[in-house]
């Protein structure tokens, strides 16, 4: 009896201590709680809008319940498959190539010698992600305009093709959207990955050249082995976004053309056209929450299949 | 000591760095609008209590003035509204673009406006969220004025299921369409007359005459940017949005699908032809500038608009300038247009005051010609004919203040002065050209799309889709239009006919047609 009341006792103090040691860092982890807090724990209370038909006059408590109304022209045509499957399909395109572009790039940066030129590309790589969406729209632009732009004018006519109307020819945009975005983030990525690379022991590689390994096979049999912990990170990050879609991309870069939609209408594009033409917050907060409910079944999926995978890396 | 120094630096850079990006990712237009008109309010407070501030938002296509010229303006304005109905006004100028959604976004934040001017695009919205006031016993009880000036006719176009909600303006209401604005200097060299066109086949031999002979030129544009040639081409009643129209200018009030109609089909063909013949643009469909700035830049003889007493003048100063010709070859028509109403939101502190604003704008000139033109001496002098025109040396960019460019949109544009340029009876013929043309069984009518919003919303996503490339021409309506119905229908088409069927029958009944 005495003796288990003294170890409670001490267990307690323990505790205790531990815990105070910790306040540092919990004052640290403070600002960034009350951030999370605020910003995406209290407008959640919001979502009760998408089951109201809402009204101004009677706010949003006293408006009228909707039941599943709000929700109903998502799945009235195809549009929530559709939408869906866009975001999907293009974010796990963004992530294979992404990856794949990224890796690549960083690894030829560390074969090149002179340390000027690196820098060079380096810098080079990361512009276009700092350009902005509506400028890089415009690039675009320059490029696919049927009358003027840069393909039909001189590539496809120096072929002999036929002029190709982009903004009214949703098949090719997939192809596009893609490769937009891989020009304009692939240099940002490939800043990480450069940075592991370059920190890489050079004992490995002279003891390899010693052995008489070429540079094809030092890239195979050292350097993508010490990236994969940092390339599996980074792939996590990007499957914890997978259902978000970058709203500049594929609002501004198509030009918001209604032919493009099929192809390039994603959740939060669909979301914002519905608030700003239709200004029916009940319908727009129904998609947001649709959104939401599946992007968190995605990553939990994600997050079990890595864990099967490879369970030090998995979040939960 | 100099490390621990340096990593309480890299913390503090750290959290600096994350509290950042929460502000940088929370920022949005919602709460921008709000800070600006928490400004609004708190200068409005800080005036003399004892007469109502009344806050009038609305549009401008032309430059926002100073905040200076406003006041200069609102100053003016107070002088006559202090007497007359013990009110203020503060004048919320937003430019066209981007109106719409800042509005929906303040009155969906429950902001102070009392005297909201709504486009049509922003009626049924408004109203089916409740953000606006019932308006007949205000109007009854402040708005004689405005019920002299408007008419029953008129007044029934604010009215949802035969309540007002909304006092329209008095215009222009009868429109000329399939009109078309042609380069002056193109058709003297080619000796054509642009007046005796009369038929889109005859339209269609004068541009591919300026084809043939003009090459590289691009030969019609669609008049605003996102829009097909549809909006200047109507021979139905479009009953508020196309889904859902009355055939042959309205004539019979049955309701029909517009996609399946020979009216609809004719538009199309003839646009069809067009852009096979290369005079349609093949970028028309992601342009983001008016046909009118195109023109200006060149390279464009000709595009669509709406035909009415004063065009000629209107069209010359959009395109800065160059001279054109004006063509018309579809029936002049008059449907519940609505294309600008003025309302008074529920957010309004001061609804009998507004009222007796409104009804003040559309009976007083003084107050009218403030809001429209501004100061005289100051914005515009008067000519020797009674036109106005910019002051010497001060053009649309440079006046302090001018809302010129939308003089049809405050109510009763015929108490105002008329434009330079215009002929100095211009109210009088558009007076007379009001009464020319058909009018529409369903005049007065408004759909109320409340009780279809999903459908609404699902047939407008497909309608999206197709709308620019089949209604420009781009693709052939043949194998399309098919397969858009069958779509439109999957969607929900047949649900809003029904309804708008449904609500037509109702206001027929009240208002005795049939």
């Amino acid at each position: 009896m005495r003796m288990s009341k003294t170890k409670v006792l001490t267990g307690k103090k323990k505790k205790s201590t531990g815990w105070k040691s910790y306040i540092p860092f919990y004052l640290m982890a403070l600002p960034g709680l009350i951030y999370f807090f605020i910003n995406n724990y209290m407008p959640m209370g919001g979502l009760i809008v998408a089951f109201k038909s809402y009204s101004a006059k009677k706010g949003i408590w006293g408006s009228d319940w909707a039941r599943f109304n709000n929700f109903r022209y998502l799945f009235m045509t195809n549009e929530a498959f559709n939408i869906t499957r866009n975001t999907l399909l293009y974010n796990v395109a963004f992530i294979i190539c992404g990856t794949f572009l990224a890796v690549t790039v960083a690894i030829l940066l560390n074969e090149i010698r002179s340390k000027k030129a690196s820098r060079l590309y380096q810098s080079v790589y990361l512009l276009p992600h700092l350009v902005s969406w509506v400028i890089i729209s415009y690039l675009a632009y320059a490029f696919l305009s049927a009358d003027t732009g840069f393909i039909n004018n001189t590539i496809l006519k120096l072929f002999g093709g036929k002029v190709i109307n982009w903004y009214n020819s949703p098949k090719y945009w997939p192809v596009i959207i893609v490769i937009v975005y891989l020009w304009q983030s692939v240099g940002y990525t490939t800043i990480v990955y450069f940075a592991s690379v370059v920190g890489f022991d050079r004992g490995y590689y002279e003891a390899a050249e010693l052995e008489g390994a070429g540079t094809w096979k030092k890239i195979k049999y050292i350097t993508l082995p010490l990236l994969k912990p940092t390339i599996i990170t980074m792939v996590l990050l990007a499957v914890g976004k997978i259902f978000y879609s970058d709203f500049g991309l594929f609002y501004q870069v198509p030009m918001n053309a209604g032919a493009l939609y099929p192809t390039t209408n994603v959740i939060d594009t669909f979301v914002y056209r519905g608030l700003m033409q239709q200004n029916n917050i009940g319908m727009s907060a129904a998609a947001g929450l649709y959104q939401s409910v599946v992007g968190f079944i995605i990553v939990i999926a994600a997050n079990l299949l890595v864990r099967k995978i490879d369970k030090d890396s998995s979040f939960i | 000591m100099r490390r621990k120094i340096l990593s309480v630096l890299l913390t503090a850079a750290v959290l600096l760095g994350l509290i950042g990006c929460g502000n940088g990712s929370t920022v949005d237009t919602g709460s921008d609008s709000k800070a600006e008109s928490g400004n609004v309010n708190t200068e409005a407070d800080s005036k003399q209590k004892e007469y109502a501030q009344l806050v009038v938002a609305f549009r401008t296509a032309g430059a926002i003035p100073t905040e200076q010229a406003i006041d200069t303006i609102e100053e003016e304005i107070n002088k006559i509204t202090r007497d007359e109905i013990g009110a203020e006004v503060e004048l919320m100028i937003i430019a066209n673009g981007s109106y719409v959604s800042q509005m929906n976004l303040m009155l969906t934040g429950d902001e102070q406006i009392d005297v909201l001017g709504a486009s049509r695009s922003m009626m049924p919205t408004i109203y089916a969220a409740e953000q606006i006031r019932p308006l007949q016993e205000l109007l009854d009880e402040y708005g004689q004025g405005i019920k002299e000036v408007l008419g029953e006719d008129l007044l029934s176009c604010g009215a949802f299921h035969n309540e007002l909600y909304a006092i329209p303006i008095k215009c222009d209401s009868a429109c000329g369409y399939g009109t078309f604005a042609l380069r002056t200097d193109l058709c003297k060299k080619y000796n054509i007359d642009a007046e005796s066109i009369d038929t889109y086949e005859e339209l269609t031999e004068v541009f591919q005459t300026i084809k043939d002979n003009e090459p590289e030129m691009t030969i019609v544009g669609s008049g605003s940017a996102g829009q097909s040639f549809l909006q200047y081409s109507i021979t139905w009643d479009n009953l508020s949005d196309n889904y859902g129209v009355l055939e042959n200018h309205g004539q019979e009030l049955t309701v029909t699908n517009l996609f399946e109609s020979d009216g609809y089909k004719e538009y199309l063909r003839v646009i069809r032809d067009w852009y096979v013949r290369g005079f349609i643009s093949n970028d028309i469909t992601s342009s983001t500038e008016s046909s009118a700035t195109i023109m200006k830049a060149g390279n464009l003889f000709a595009y669509a608009t709406a035909n009415k007493p004063g065009i000629k003048t209107q069209e010359e100063s959009n395109t800065g300038g160059i001279e054109v010709e004006i063509c018309q070859v579809l029936p002049t028509f008059t449907v519940t247009g609505n294309i600008w109403q003025w309302t008074i939101p529920t957010s309004s502190k001061y609804p009998e005051e507004a009222m007796q604003f409104l009804n003040l704008m559309y009976t007083n000139a003084d107050v009218l010609n403030l809001i429209t033109y501004g100061i005289e001496g100051q914005d515009y002098v008067v000519k020797e004919d009674g036109t106005i025109y910019y002051p010497d040396g001060l053009g649309a960019t440079t006046v302090p203040y001018s809302m010129q460019g939308m003089n049809w949109s405050f109510g009763n544009e015929f108490n105002g002065h008329v434009w330079y340029g215009n002929a100095p009876d211009i109210w009088e013929q558009t007076a007379e050209w009001n009464k020319t043309g058909l009018v529409s069984e369903a005049y007065g009518f408004v759909f109320d799309s409340g009780s279809v919003a999903n459908e609404k919303a699902a047939v407008q996503n497909i309608y999206d889709q197709y709308r620019m490339s089949l209604e420009c021409g781009l693709v052939d309506y043949e194998e399309v239009l098919d397969e858009m119905n069958e779509k439109l229908y999957a969607a929900g088409l047949q649900t809003i006919i029904d309804e708008k069927q449904k609500q037509l029958d109702e206001w027929a009944e009240s208002n005795s047609k049939n």
